[in-house]
């Protein structure tokens, strides 16, 4: 007789409804087995405790009159009233639960993304609105022109010079200068003239505080369109116009405030002059008394 | 239906000699005193409501468990109390083996109701593995194995 031999007869064995051929075998096996002789045990306590569990007796309105005393009210005890609900209305409900999280999900992507992209715009536009404050001095708190953002100019908006990459490069460049330099040694400012000054910097918005600030010295309105500038991708340009008799000492003012060429390292080819300029003739008519003045400030 | 007085005294002859045992399976299994009391007028609905040609004489216990049985299969996984998370999870974590055996009564109604039933009326009521066939319509021996797994079950919660 094995363990499991004798497992199959448990029943039998606890209830001494075995042969006694059997049963001998069986009491041999469990008093040589631990384990199944501990089980022996165990069981045997259990149908004793089931044996003296308390019975319950019928109440006696009960036993009176089984079908009329009053009954109690059926408790749904430890059981929520969504248990209490057939299985099939349970798992019906919550898979269109379930369905709907994930519709209402899927709708709420793009509107969440818009509101993020909107709050991260907010801040960029914040951040730029603040960087463009700056106090002239301690005691005044005048802010200035904030910087515009995009293709707007100050002056007409289908200007036929175009935007960004209104420079000549390189070579034309000097010649250009070349040109003027040589055909006129004491500038003056015509009229409908445009004049170009193109600033090279590693900071176009340090330098533009710096251009404002020019602009205000020499006594340039803030109300000017295009006084605070517009940012574009390479840098920020200023398109306004301004009194024939301020070009020249504007010109001046930027040639300073410009930065000083960086000495070229190593092999690298050397850096151009960071600020250079040129004048032309503006084929739309400006007003008398007023030149055009495009100021870039190209990022290096 | 008018009420029949040779019902009447069938339905009282029932209740006399079955109330208590009836009653008390009720109770055990439900775990509760007054879903136990419901379910007890159930049944006694059912044996009245059963035409008198169709009532068993001869194995009359039998018979009216196995009414019991059908009671109870439709009312305990609705209205039998059922042990709660947290109280199941401080049931294993008591360690101690005489506290685990005092509750019992707690491991006992994990069972499931079938298991419940077998062993009520198999070791508290003493009733035979033929006649408990009978009313679960089950073999003997299915009788014998359902309480032997039973009892395993039993051992294996309390003794871990």
């Amino acid at each position: 007789m094995e363990c499991f031999g004798w497992q199959n007869l448990t029943s039998d064995f606890l209830d001494q409804k075995l042969k006694a051929d059997l049963q001998k075998k069986v009491d041999a096996h469990v008093q040589k087995c631990d384990q199944c002789g501990k089980r022996v045990q165990h069981l045997r306590l259990l149908l004793n405790t089931i044996h003296r569990q308390p019975k319950h007796p019928l109440p006696i309105p009960m036993r009176k009159s089984p079908l009329s005393a009053s009954l109690p009210r059926l408790e749904m005890l430890g059981r929520s009233r969504w248990e209490r609900l057939p299985w099939f209305i349970r798992t019906g409900l919550e898979g269109a639960g379930i369905a709907v999280l994930v519709l209402a999900a899927v709708a709420l992507v793009p509107t969440l993304r818009d509101i993020y992209e909107r709050s991260q715009e907010r801040k960029l536009d914040d951040l730029i609105l603040a960087e463009a404050m700056i106090p002239r001095d301690l005691d005044s708190s005048e802010p200035i022109a904030p910087l515009i953002r995009g293709g707007s100019t100050g002056t007409s908006k289908d200007s036929e010079e175009g935007f960004i990459n209104e420079f000549p490069s390189g070579d034309t460049l000097a010649e250009e200068e070349a040109k003027h330099a040589s055909e006129d040694p004491n500038l003056r400012v015509g009229n409908s003239q445009i004049w170009r000054f193109n600033l090279k910097t590693d900071s176009p918005k340090e330098l533009r505080r710096k251009v404002i600030e020019l602009l205000i010295e020499n006594e340039i309105a803030q109300s000017t369109p295009g006084f605070g500038g517009v940012e574009a991708p390479g840098g920020i340009q200023f398109d306004i116009l301004i009194p024939k008799e301020k070009v020249l000492d504007l010109k001046e003012g930027l040639g300073r405030v410009s930065q000083p060429p960086r000495p070229s390292l190593g092999k690298a080819a050397p850096l151009r002059e960071p600020f250079t300029w040129y004048k032309s003739q503006s084929r739309r008519r400006i007003p008398r008394g007023e030149a055009r003045v495009v100021i870039w400030l190209s990022q290096i | 239906m008018r009420l029949n007085k040779k019902t009447d005294a069938a339905i009282q002859g029932v209740v006399e000699k079955y109330g208590d045992l009836l009653y008390d399976v009720c109770h055990s299994v439900l775990w509760s005193h007054s879903n136990a009391q419901v379910a007890f007028r159930e049944i006694i609905k059912t044996i009245k409501a059963t035409p008198a040609n169709e009532r068993f004489e001869k194995y009359q216990r039998a018979w009216i468990l196995r009414i019991s049985y059908e009671v109870l299969s439709k009312y305990s996984s609705k209205y039998a109390r059922t042990q709660t998370p947290a109280e199941r999870m401080m049931l294993d974590a008591t360690k101690d083996l005489n506290l685990r055996i005092a509750q019992f009564d707690s491991f006992f109604h994990r069972l499931t109701m079938d298991e419940q039933y077998i062993l009520l009326l198999r070791d508290k009521h003493g009733i035979s593995d033929q006649e408990l066939g009978a009313i679960m319509n089950l073999p003997e021996g299915s009788v014998k194995l359902r309480r032997e797994q039973a009892l395993r079950t039993l051992e294996d919660w309390i003794w871990q």
